[in-house]
């Protein structure tokens, strides 16, 4: 009989095939007599491995090039090659004496509170089991694996390309993380890879598996109706990813006919090309941040030609959302105190009433851009939580329009026919009280990553409370239908930008309660696009019923 | 001389390899300090091992080599250099 494995998906995809669990090479602790020997025999394998990364930089890309270099200095590192020479001097083999260094720095890591830099503590077991490899010889022998689903304790970056192009369909580890470098080229090279926090897996050697990446589920043993099932689901995702391109140039209009504005969110102007290339409508979001990442702030003139460009490549409206800075996203032209609760201190809009100056040229920047485009855009403010904080927006935006009548004439009124005014809802308290802000605004955008973690009070960024950063709680669902129902009633066009823009299972609710812009990532563009044009919105949701 | 770490994830092993290899050189030797935990630069693993986080301030110490002075124009280049990796880190 079939069991089903509730797993975390970690680089996603949908394979079937044979499970094999990796044994880790572990050497036994030993004695020798002669440690001038293995000190040779530690020289020679450190000086090939030395070689081959050198060899493997040369031909890599991107991240894969840059962990490479990191694992070259880590090589080098005399914390790890003092070790080594040490327990070689005390007669142990050369095998054991890497073997223990890699363990000793990886337990050093795994004592740092920080995630993140905890998930380094797999690249000194790495650097080791390289090493380990050339000592039996068998680093140079690449078997094929075609088929294999390996089972492993821990996967490895150096590991996963080998794995790919030797056949191995996909990866369940019983330890790793989302950030570690072996997760970054999972993804990249598309290698399906789980972790399944159990030991089960090892008797299951030999057995079939089905790994399902998408949904979180590895499928032990399966009937034959579910390895057809498996058939299916395979063929029907290849032809859905091919079917989804007759939706790149339809305007998205539901079943009953509502108009509906499928958008992207970008950081600049490069992200444009990916926006066209998967029929993006307009860009729901312009996080306009990402221009002032470098030490000092970019010239009114220089953000200028960015917001023209922008809005001459994109063909609908651009909604530029003014410096959203603070947070999780730091910047080194603004002098912020400490703060021991950033995503609760000073960002967005609070930060732009220390800095009026900078706001009014980034204001002025995009008027004039607008303007002189002869086109439409919007400008939405971020972490507006006071009436006084749109106030202020308000009158910023009022002084730099005047500013450039005042600088370049009349023709800069027209402004207030060409763009629209909006804010961010991510405080909870301003989603309950839309009416507060109604007569201020043209429209309301929900950031739902934000929105999520000041609801259910859960640092989106800490694994440790990513049960308790739940979108599906209905409480949650209730604050977003709240929200959307009280602006549409006050006039306001409602647009989502967010991860939970795009989901199977709650867009059909978005789209009865009257959002009418989503702004996903732009791989996420067609499908978004399908799913709406199949709505009728005069039918409720299934999931209606949490949100009453 | 102290430095607010920008960079997304803290100092962590790809920023830091570029670091390394900057602040390998031989009138000089470079320590980084956070909080009351000092690491040589020369050690990529002693650098991690510092746990810096995004917004945490790191100390840098340039120390000469015998016969190279304070003032000597190559140890303020260094700082100066080292000193931009570690804001502009990512």
């Amino acid at each position: 009989m079939s069991l089903t494995v509730s797993v975390r998906s970690i680089s996603e995809g949908l394979v079937m095939g044979r499970l094999v669990v990796d044994s880790e090479l572990t050497p036994a602790e030993d004695k020798v007599f002669d440690p001038t020997i293995e000190d040779d025999r530690w020289a020679s394998a450190h000086r090939q491995a030395m070689e081959d990364i050198r060899r493997e930089i040369e031909v890599a890309e991107g991240d894969q090039a840059e962990i490479l270099e990191a694992y070259e200095l880590m090589m080098l590192d005399p914390e790890f090659t003092d070790i080594v020479n040490g327990l070689i001097s005390e007669c142990h083999s050369a095998e054991y004496a890497v073997y223990v260094a890699g363990i000793k720095l990886a337990d050093m890591l795994s004592s740092i509170p920080d995630d993140y830099l905890r998930q380094r503590a797999a690249d000194a077991k790495d650097i080791s089991k390289r090493i380990l490899k050339l000592f039996s010889g068998a680093g140079s022998v690449r078997q094929s694996r075609d088929g294999e689903i390996l089972f492993v304790d821990e996967l490895l970056a150096s590991d996963v390309v080998d794995l790919k192009e030797s056949g191995v369909l996909a990866v369940i580890s019983k330890r790793g993380g989302t950030a570690s470098h072996a997760a970054i080229l999972a993804r990249t090279h598309a290698l399906p890879y789980v972790m399944a926090r159990t030991d089960g897996f090892e008797k299951y050697s030999g057995k079939i598996v089905i790994v399902d990446a998408y949904v979180g589920e590895v499928i032990i043993d399966p009937s034959i109706n579910e390895q057809v099932e498996f058939v299916r689901e395979a063929e029907s995702i290849k032809a859905e990813k091919e079917a989804l391109m007759r939706y790149r140039d339809m305007v998205t209009y539901t079943a009953d006919g509502k108009r509906r504005i499928v958008s992207v969110n970008i950081s600049g102007p490069d992200d444009v090309q990916w926006a066209k290339k998967y029929g993006a409508e307009g860009i729901a979001l312009f996080r306009t941040e990402f221009l002032f990442s470098e030490s000092k702030e970019p010239s009114e003139e220089w953000q200028y030609e960015i917001y023209r460009k922008v809005l001459a490549e994109m063909e609908g409206i651009v909604t530029f959302r003014t410096l959203d800075i603070g947070g999780d996203k730091p910047s080194q032209i603004f002098r912020v105190e400490k703060e021991d609760n950033p995503f609760l201190g000073v960002r967005g809009i609070r930060l732009m009433k220390f800095y009026p100056e900078v706001l009014k040229r980034q204001l002025r920047a995009i008027v004039k851009a607008t303007v002189d485009s002869e086109k439409k855009s919007k400008i939405m403010f971020p972490m507006v939580t006071l009436r006084s904080d749109m106030e202020f927006a308000i009158h910023m935006y009022d002084a730099s329009v005047i500013d450039l009548v005042q600088q370049y004439g009349d023709k800069y009124y027209q402004a207030k026919d060409r763009i629209s005014i909006g804010m961010m809802v991510e405080v909870p308290s301003v989603a309950m009280n839309i009416e507060e802000f109604s007569d201020l605004v043209d429209f309301v955008s929900i950031g739902t990553n934000d929105l999520c973690q000041y609801a259910m009070a859960a640092d989106r960024t800490n694994p440790g409370v990513q049960d308790y950063y739940s979108t599906s709680d209905s409480g949650f669902l209730k604050i977003i239908s709240h929200c959307v129902k009280s602006a549409i009633l006050e006039g306001l066009h409602v647009s989502m930008c967010g991860n939970l823009a795009f989901h199977s299972e709650l867009i059909e609710l978005w789209n009865y309660l009257g959002i009418e812009e989503y702004g996903v990532v732009a791989t996420n563009v067609l499908a978004t696009k399908k799913a709406l044009m199949e709505l009728d919105s005069r039918i409720p949701p299934r999931n209606l019923r949490f949100v009453i | 001389m102290k430095v607010r770490i920008t960079a997304d994830h803290g100092l962590h092993a790809r920023p830091l390899a570029a670091f390394v290899k900057a602040a390998t050189v031989p009138f000089a030797e470079v320590f980084l300090k956070n909080g009351d935990k000092e690491a040589s630069a020369k050690s990529m693993f002693k650098m991690l091992a510092l746990g810096v986080k995004n917004n945490d301030f790191v100390e840098l110490i340039v120390k000469p080599a015998a016969g190279i002075s304070e003032s000597d124009p190559k140890i303020a280049e260094l700082k100066k250099n080292l000193v931009k990796m570690l804001e502009e880190m990512k």
